[in-house]
């Protein structure tokens, strides 16, 4: 430890200067940066109870559990591509691709034929824009037990509150229509299950009567039922109650179906909309990341280079190592005399 | 740093007679003192008596290359050995190839070793008087190559002539390595003290430098250092 210490700061200045340089570079980086704006979008989330969500985790809360399922929304291209259309960002993209010459790399690319000519975009690059923007650019957390913050950076303060916006308003949509679609199946399933209940009731209604005619003796009320009409009279009876559980089970089906076009029973409520931020908030962050992977790198070259200087050096500095290294005896060390 | 006094010429009885009036004592002439830092000197001290203290006849100091710092280990050991135990000493510069200490002290480059080991000259005649009791054998003038000459010197035991004159023998010896005769000079001692010098010589230098030596030398290294600062050898406890 000692002798690596030493290499320090007998090489400080060979050291320190890349340090240094890498320091001045992520500054220098940070400040041809343009501006960037965040804008957030803040949901209230709870559990919902008239419809019950068979996926619920009840180790999670509300939050995470919502949270969670938004950054997979978010990282699909499916989700974000409706983001991009909902807000103007697709059209902003666009816009700026048909006017755009390109970069260094786009230009050089044309040059060899390799990439399409200025103007021209196809709807699947546009696609693959917004989808890089959005999944590169949106933050979801879950910033409290109940409360999921949605933030999105963008190159102006409108367009970060629209994309905000735009994705906490898909989310919600794409929530309730999911339980809508499950809802949907459970009311078709259960209409069918009646259906068919009902089928069975007239059967067995019909073979009572038919066997009621054919024998006139049960009829009467002080009759004792002979076992082929205690047989039918159960199969009847069953046959009710069978279709009275699925008749329960598809208003039910209904009822979740209703409520939930219903606002707010999904569990989703907007409490702060995205508002277009006053100020850039992009400089902070962005000094702080540059501060946090100058210093990483910094320390990185410290490092190696420490390591690199003492393994290379292969000359005795101290006594102890004549014994070590040579096998011989030291009889004394004279100082350096400044 | 101290200083050894050159004021006086008196030497013990069995001490070498003047030089010759017709050749002028340059040594004698300038009467500089010889300053050697006080801790190499303290250091030098210690060592002297690992390595025999009053008991040692001929210690030659080498190193595995050159600017190692040799030839002021060499001075100091000299000194430790007059000042310690009032011995007198003969500084031998056997470093044929490139002699230092006769142009430092500004003495005689010549009668030397070279002369002596031809026999041209008697013992009394090489020693040169630095300061009380320390008397410099210069390398004399060449007649061959500087490996043929070191092959002579050994061969001839010249150094022995010198032990008849002075109580001990000390020589600043050509470096081990370099192609020069550091290797063949070694043969010639029994006790060797290998000057290291810290942080510049590699250890494959001097493990090439050593391996080839009859006599396993004492190490002593030069020009330590270290680069922490301050507050961190305090807290250190260096």
């Amino acid at each position: 430890m000692l002798r690596l210490l030493e290499t320090f700061f007998r090489h400080r200045l060979i050291l320190l200067a890349p340090v240094v340089f890498v320091l001045v570079a992520t500054m220098g980086w940070v400040v041809i940066q343009p501006p960037a704006y965040d804008s957030s979008v803040r949901i209230w989330t709870e559990r919902q109870t008239l419809v019950p969500n068979p996926n619920s985790n009840p180790y999670l809360t509300a939050a995470q559990e919502q949270a969670g399922v938004l950054q997979e929304l978010v990282s699909t291209k499916y989700f974000d591509v409706k983001v991009g259309k909902r807000s103007s960002l697709t059209a902003a993209i666009r816009d700026q691709a048909t006017h755009s010459q390109g970069g260094i790399k786009t230009r050089a690319l044309r040059l060899v034929g390799l990439a399409p000519p200025a103007g021209k975009v196809t709807d699947a690059d546009i696609d693959d824009q917004v989808y890089g923007a959005i999944a590169s650019n949106t933050g979801v957390l879950a910033s409290g037990p109940e409360i999921i913050t949605v933030t999105y950076r963008a190159g102006t303060p409108e367009m970060a509150a629209l994309v905000a916006q735009a994705v906490v308003d898909q989310f919600m949509d794409e929530t309730l229509a999911n339980q809508r679609v499950q809802a949907d199946a459970a009311v078709a399933f259960y209409q069918s299950q009646v259906k068919a209940g009902q089928a069975d009731l007239a059967a067995a209604d019909k073979q009572v009567d038919d066997y009621l005619l054919a024998n006139p003796s049960q009829r009467a009320a002080t009759a004792i039922p002979d076992a082929r009409m205690l047989q039918l009279r159960r199969d009847d009876d069953a046959a009710h109650q069978r279709m009275q559980t699925i008749q329960d089970k598809l208003d039910q089906a209904r009822l979740n179906r209703v409520a939930l076009d219903q606002t707010g029973v999904n569990g989703l409520r907007v409490l702060d909309r995205a508002e277009p931020p006053a100020s850039s908030s992009s400089l902070k962050r962005t000094l702080l990341a540059a501060v946090v992977v100058g210093l990483v790198l910094a320390s990185v070259i410290v490092v190696v280079g420490v390591l690199v200087l003492t393994w290379t050096d292969s000359t005795i500095r101290r006594p102890q190592e004549v014994e070590e290294l040579l096998d011989l005896r030291p009889v004394g060390s004279v100082p350096r005399v400044t | 740093m101290a200083a050894v006094s050159q004021n006086s010429h008196a030497l013990h009885q069995s001490h070498p007679k003047p030089r010759p009036e017709g050749r002028p004592d340059k040594g004698s002439r300038r009467r500089e003192d010889v300053r050697i830092p006080r801790q190499m000197l303290e250091v030098c001290r210690s060592a002297s008596l690992l390595l025999g203290g009053p008991n040692i006849r001929r210690l030659g100091i080498t190193s595995a290359l050159r600017e190692e710092g040799r030839t002021s280990i060499a001075l100091a050991m000299a000194i430790v050995q007059r000042q310690d135990y009032g011995r007198t000493v003969a500084l031998v510069d056997m470093d044929l190839e490139n002699p230092t200490i006769a142009r430092r002290h500004d003495l005689e480059l010549f009668p030397g070793l070279a002369e002596l080991a031809r026999r041209d000259v008697s013992p009394e005649q090489v020693l040169q008087p630095l300061s009380d009791g320390l008397f410099v054998v210069s390398t004399g003038s060449l007649a061959a190559t500087a490996a043929r000459t070191m092959t002579e010197i050994v061969k001839a035991d010249t150094l022995s002539q010198l032990e008849h004159h002075v109580d001990v023998v000390i020589a600043d010896m050509p470096p081990l390595l370099g192609g020069g005769p550091g290797s063949a000079a070694t043969r010639a001692f029994r006790d060797l003290l290998l000057v290291i010098r810290a942080g510049a010589t590699p250890v494959a230098r001097i493990r090439e430098a050593t391996d080839e030596l009859q006599v396993v030398p004492q190490v002593l290294l030069n020009d330590t250092h270290t680069s922490l600062p301050r507050w961190l050898r305090r807290l250190t406890s260096r």
